[in-house]
Formats: structure tokens, sequence, C-alpha cells
């Protein structure tokens, strides 16, 4: 329907699924690393706190990565894309099933290992789990390097490697970003340690895309003209400067809010902060979307009105999950 | 929301690069090549080094 066939879904849940799984494994890998360095003498909980809370993030985005690709063993067909040209094949996507299939096995025991161990409030569970992020940001990283199989390790190899990647630390690191935005309106001290990491996260987004520009390099005659390659040239040029603009002068302003003496954003920054994320959340799932599909039948304004309707209803979304956060319990040690 | 925004150099060439993807889109659509997303993608690699260099 509308060009939109079942594999092309899978593969992007596929992609999607993992590469959220992949970022909130190197996030709360990174969250559960900076206690060590909160307080010399004692450990900073509140980190800890952050890091256990991407578990259902993580879970989620594994569950639908490892759903869309069980449907994909079966379901696999003839494939081709439009706008790069030098995107798999159907035999190339079926070839990786040998690679895929035990790196998803892997990633699926060691998360029941984790979810399984008892006491999950206790110190002892914040450690485990910081290895257990760490091997399964490896697991991620290599499903998501691995998108096809040519036999070979070529420059077209190389792209899709970075062509796949790249997902974990752009859509999957923003998501987490956004995620971890939503979490922090629950009390004061935990916007304080979040928007700290905000600098950080943006510059691995930045890094994020600029490997797959890198990577495009490989197949640089693979690039076709066509509509839906316009439309995702315009979203990759709104991504960018609404990006300079959330993770620059917004960015620092939300900083200097939380610190001591700062004052609350209100009104129109409050606004532009949530516009700004909401824009930069909805063009990265654009394009992930997008570039999974190879025969959409819209023409541009088409394209561009879908994308306007998606903002408006992912900006209402994000209004009212953030309205329900600012009325969420605050955690346990906020009253100590 | 009085107060102007400052962006650091990193930033505006960032900004910069995505003004030339829009660039991009209005050339393509005239028929032209792909020259405007190669200086793109160029301008934000610099961007990159710049930010890496910030770090």
């Amino acid at each position: 329907m509308f060009g939109f066939t079942l594999t092309e879904f899978l593969l992007f849940g596929k992609q999607l699924g993992i590469a959220l799984a992949g970022a909130a494994a190197l996030w709360g890998c990174i969250f559960s690393l900076r206690d060590f360095h909160c307080s010399k003498d004692r450990k900073c909980i509140i980190y800890d706190w952050i890091a256990v809370r991407i578990m259902p993030l993580f879970l989620v985005g594994l569950g639908i990565g490892t759903i869309s690709y069980v449907g994909l063993l079966s379901t696999v067909q003839a494939l081709a894309h439009e706008g790069i040209a030098y995107l798999p094949t159907a035999p190339e996507v079926a070839a990786a099933f040998p690679i895929l299939t035990p790196l998803f096995i892997g990633l699926l025991l060691l998360t029941l290992i984790a979810v399984s161990l008892p006491h999950k409030t206790a110190d002892k569970y914040a450690n485990w789990i910081t290895y257990f992020y760490a091997a399964a940001f490896v697991f991620a990283f290599a499903i998501t390097s691995v998108p096809a199989w040519r036999g070979v390790v070529d420059g077209q190899q190389l792209f899709y490697a970075g062509h796949g990647f790249h997902s974990i630390f752009t859509v999957g690191s923003v998501l987490v970003l956004d995620y971890l935005f939503l979490l922090s309106k629950r009390a004061e001290i935990l916007k304080e340690h979040i928007f700290a990491l905000f600098p950080t996260i943006s510059a691995v987004v930045w890094f994020g895309l600029a490997f797959d520009f890198l990577s495009a390099l490989l197949i640089i005659e693979g690039f076709e003209p066509t509509i839906k390659l316009l439309f995702m040239q315009t979203v990759i040029g709104i991504l960018i400067i609404n990006g300079a603009l959330l993770s620059g002068p917004l960015a620092r302003k939300m900083l200097a809010s939380v610190r001591p003496g700062g004052r609350e954003l209100h009104g129109g920054w409050h606004l532009l902060a949530n516009l700004a994320g909401t824009i930069s959340i909805t063009s990265w799932l654009t394009i992930t979307f997008i570039d999974s599909f190879e025969s959409l039948p819209f023409i541009y304004t088409e394209f561009l009105g879908g994308y306007v309707l998606v903002l408006a209803l992912v900006f209402a979304g994000h209004t009212l999950i953030e309205w329900m956060e600012e009325r969420t319990a605050p955690p346990a040690f906020v009253h100590k | 929301m009085s107060e102007t925004l400052h962006f650091t150099l990193f930033e505006k060439i960032l900004i910069l690069a995505g003004l030339f993807f829009f660039a991009n889109v209005i050339y393509l659509a005239s028929g032209g090549d792909f020259s405007f997303l190669y200086i793109a993608k160029g301008i934000y690699l610099i961007g990159i080094v710049i930010l890496a260099t910030e770090l």
C-alpha cells in the first residue's frame, strides 16, 4: 500500500530497534561509569539510577529489532533502493543472516541474564549493569554494521557498515537524549545531572552523521536525483540547522537554568526548546523511515505535508508526556 | 526571549552546511548535478574537524 512493503517495514524495524538498543546500551554504560567520578569518597547514586532507568528503552529497542529480524528471516524478497543505488540487494541481505542470527541469540541471552538478576535496586546490580551495557553495545554495533553481506570486504561493504552503525550514534542517541530529557522533568537534581551530559551526547550525534557522510564517499557514483532524495536532503538540511540551534544556544540556556542561581526556562525559550527537540526526533525518524522504502509514489509536497503532519503529532505527544512526567513522583533519593 | 542567540564557529559552520543542503535541493530540482551536495558535506566535515579540536 502506498509503496510500502512488509519486508521494507521489517528492515526499518530491525535498523531502528537495534539502533535504539545500541544507543541505550552505550549511554547506559556511560551513565553507570560516571558514578565513579561524581564523588571521591561516596558513589553517586543518581547516575546509577539514570543508568538503570535506561533499561526499559533498551528492552523496547531490542524487542522491536528482534521481532523485525525474525519476520525478515521468512519474508525477505527482491529489494532495491531508490535515492542511493548501492543499497543492499535481497541475496546480500539474506547472506547476512548466518552472521546476524548468532549475534541476535547472544544479545538475547545476555539480556535474559541481566533482567533475571535479583535486587535490581541494589548497588551490586548497578555495578553489574555497566558490564552488561558494554557487552550489549558491542553486540548491537556488530548487528547494525552488517545489514547485508557481499562476501568480500570492499568499498560497498564498508558503506553498508557505515550506513548501518551510524544509526546508533544518530537516531538512537537522539531518542535516548529525548527520553532522558523527559525523565529529567521529575526533579531538579535529575536535570542537573542529565543536562550536564547533553553536550557530549550532541557531539556523538554530530560525529555519527559524519560517519554516514564519509561512508557515502565510498559510493560517490551511487546517488540518483529522485524526489525521495530531494526530500531527504531537505530534511537533512533542517536537522543540521535545527541541531546547531538545539545543541548550541538552547542547550547552553538549559544548562545555565539548572546551575545554582540560574533562572528556569520560561515562555518562548521553553517553547523553542520543545519545538527544536521535536523537530530533531521527527527529522531523524523521517530519514531513517523513508530510507527503508524503495517505491514511494509521493510528490515532493506530499512528502513535506506528511513530515509537517508527523511533526505536529510528535509535538502534541511530546508535550503530553512532558506534562505527565512533571507530575510523576521523583525518585526516592530526592527526599533523602 | 529578548536575548539574542549566540553561536560558536562550529555551530555557524553547521548552519552554513545546512543551507547548502537546501541549495542542493533547488539546484538538483533545476536539473543540476550533485556539486552543492559535495560542498555541503565538505563544509559539514570541516565543522566536525573544528568540533574535534574543541573537545
